[in-house]
């Protein structure tokens, strides 16, 4: 039966179905091959896959990010940080990654964070003489701070697939977050220093002051959103909303820059990104069912035990596993085919389940920027126009980077469990 | 003909969309409202934004599908020629139309028999927010339709081809 399931779904996902449907189909060849599971199983699973309060994050998250953007925050948050960082040597790279993590804080996905950093990015950084290789890597590779600095979708889906506390998995990512961010910096920094990339004028303190004013009202945003949670004011989906407010008024009556007009547009675009999402739960509910009903969790949980019980050797090897399910698999369809195999495989042997769920994100997101297959790497190939073959040398240092972060954190738990447990108990 | 039925059921689908999005916000906030300035809760809100995400949900399913923006893995099919290509996901599409009507016709039956049963708080018929499934995968199966008769008559025109993988991404936004 196993085989069944194994074999269905790698064709499926090789002929390029695309990864909701791959799921859905798998567990219909694995129902019609059993026989016996009425096939109501499907629409009562996509059902109660995603009737849940706490995904109704996912939308006001998404919306609240497309707000801002359109509203024009990308652009005068590479401003502010361009004023903080550009007169260093290789300035825009820094930007770049500086920016990226502000940027986090307003959405909560990494290929978000390519596209909009990148369009802008990129062309600047071609413009003032850096090799294009480096600019697409510094991006694609900056933009995984994305879902691990709050808010996060993906911390989102986890949290309601594993039953975690979302508040707990945000704050768990706010060190590990700037950890990557800060590595990311050193990297570009020194690679900068090498080839003596170029500097960019320093700016007067009244463009300074300017700066800062635009970007604490986007700063603003990740702050009512985890005050608001911590404070016990809001769940996750109400701060979201009032983010959705948030941002709302930010754009229209503060900045100014996107029309009413183009609002439905705005919204509608959010809810597709929502469904694509939404529909990848429904048919990964479906899949879980199937696997579940057959034992598969505890296939896999004796399996991972007969090798080895030691939780720092079986951190070890999930690690492995992750970053190579992280390579070819979507993220969302990963944490909710994962989390409910991996998580009680976690807590029996003694881990806390929020730092294993920061590592379980952290180590999916790295799979976005890791070659052959990285999405991020896909997109800051098409917005530079260079091949993969260019990136996937110069992703390199930057990808080995943020694996070293993972395992550092990995070993260390206060680093991401010291947040949540000092603000939440 | 299918075509032009497509293209309006998008667009219904689209409206319907905005609708339900505006909506859960609206009621959303509108919970946080009554409970800190009013001091009393609404007890039906939570279930109304659950049941308009199960909605917007498969709706918006359906208008990504027609936009080509469900995502696969494109990395081995990509090498292919074009030819090869399309073939292959003409044959895919036959797949997936099976899947999706197996799914409509269960749940229509599900919808059905969840007409009697009423929801906790909004006291409306079960079905009614069950029947986002069926009509979802009913869309889905006429845009599916639309994008195979087009493969059979022209070459050109194939959503679910014509896009890369990372244009899918960019455009699906996350």
């Amino acid at each position: 039966m196993l085989w069944v399931l194994a074999i269905s779904f790698i064709t499926f996902l090789l002929l390029g179905i695309p990864i909701a449907f791959v799921l859905g189909l798998t567990s219909f060849v694995a129902l019609l091959y059993t026989g016996n599971i009425p096939f109501l199983l499907m629409p009562k699973e996509m059902f109660s896959g995603t009737d849940s309060f706490p995904l109704l994050a996912v939308p006001f998250f998404i919306l609240a990010g497309n707000l801002m953007n359109a509203g024009g925050i990308t652009r005068r948050l590479i401003h502010f940080c361009n004023i903080l960082l550009g007169y260093v040597r290789g300035g825009l790279a820094l930007v770049n990654v500086v920016a990226s993590m502000f940027f986090a804080g307003i959405t909560g996905a990494a290929v978000a964070d390519t596209s909009a950093l990148g369009s802008i990015l990129i062309p600047a950084m071609t413009e003032r003489r850096y090799d294009k290789d480096f600019s697409a890597a510094v991006t694609a590779a900056s933009s995984t701070v994305g879902p691990i600095i709050p808010p996060s979708i993906p911390m989102v889906i986890l949290g309601t697939v594993g039953e975690l506390s979302i508040g707990a998995l945000f704050l768990a990512g706010v060190i590990p977050g700037m950890m990557v961010g800060l590595a990311l910096l050193g990297i570009a920094y020194w690679i900068s220093h090498k080839r003596n990339y170029p500097k960019e004028p320093i700016k007067s303190l009244q463009e300074f002051f300017y700066g800062l004013k635009d970007a604490l009202l986007a700063l603003l945003m990740p702050a009512i959103i985890l005050g608001g949670i911590l404070g016990g004011i809001f769940t996750p989906t109400e701060a979201a909303a009032v983010a959705v407010a948030y941002a709302f008024i930010i754009s229209f009556l503060v900045y100014r820059e996107i029309r009413l007009r183009d609002l439905p547009r705005i919204l509608i675009d959010s809810i597709v990104t929502t469904s694509i999402i939404m529909f990848v739960i429904a048919n990964s509910a479906i899949f879980g069912w199937i696997l579940a009903n057959h034992q598969v969790p505890q296939i896999v949980a004796k399996t991972f035990l007969s090798i080895t019980t030691n939780k720092w050797v079986l951190l070890f090897l999930i690690n492995l596993f992750l970053l190579f399910i992280g390579t070819f698999m979507e993220t969302t369809a990963s944490l909710i085919i994962l989390t409910p195999i991996l998580l009680p495989l976690a807590v029996k042997v003694g881990i806390d389940p929020i730092h294993f769920g920061l590592v379980m994100v952290l180590n999916l997101v790295i799979g976005l920027i890791t070659p052959p297959l990285g999405v991020c790497l896909f997109i800051a190939c098409s917005i530079a126009k260079i091949t993969l073959e260019q990136i996937v040398k110069a992703i390199l240092p930057f990808l080995l980077a943020a694996i070293g972060v993972l395992f550092i954190v990995t070993y260390i738990p206060p680093l991401s469990l010291w947040i949540p447990r000092m603000l939440m108990k | 003909m299918v075509s032009k039925i497509s293209h309006l059921l998008n667009r219904c689908a689209e409206v319907g969309c905005l609708t339900l999005l505006i909506a859960m916000c609206l009621v959303t906030f509108a919970q946080v409202f009554f409970r800190f300035v009013i001091v009393h809760s609404l007890p039906w809100s939570e279930e109304f934004s659950r049941y308009s995400l199960v909605w917007a949900s498969f709706l918006g399913a359906s208008i990504a599908l027609k936009r080509g923006l469900h995502i696969g893995v494109e990395a081995f099919i990509g090498k292919l020629p074009e030819g090869k290509r399309r073939s292959i996901y003409l044959i895919t599409l036959v797949l997936l139309l099976l899947f999706l009507f197996t799914v409509m016709v269960k749940g229509f039956q599900l919808a059905q028999f969840n007409m009697k049963q009423s929801s906790p708080a909004m006291r409306i018929p079960m079905g009614f927010p069950y029947l986002a499934i069926p009509v979802g995968a009913l869309l889905m199966m006429i845009h599916l339709f639309d994008q195979f008769f087009l493969g059979l008559k022209h070459r050109k025109g194939l959503v679910g081809i014509e896009k890369t993988e990372e244009m899918k991404r960019v455009e699906a936004g996350f």
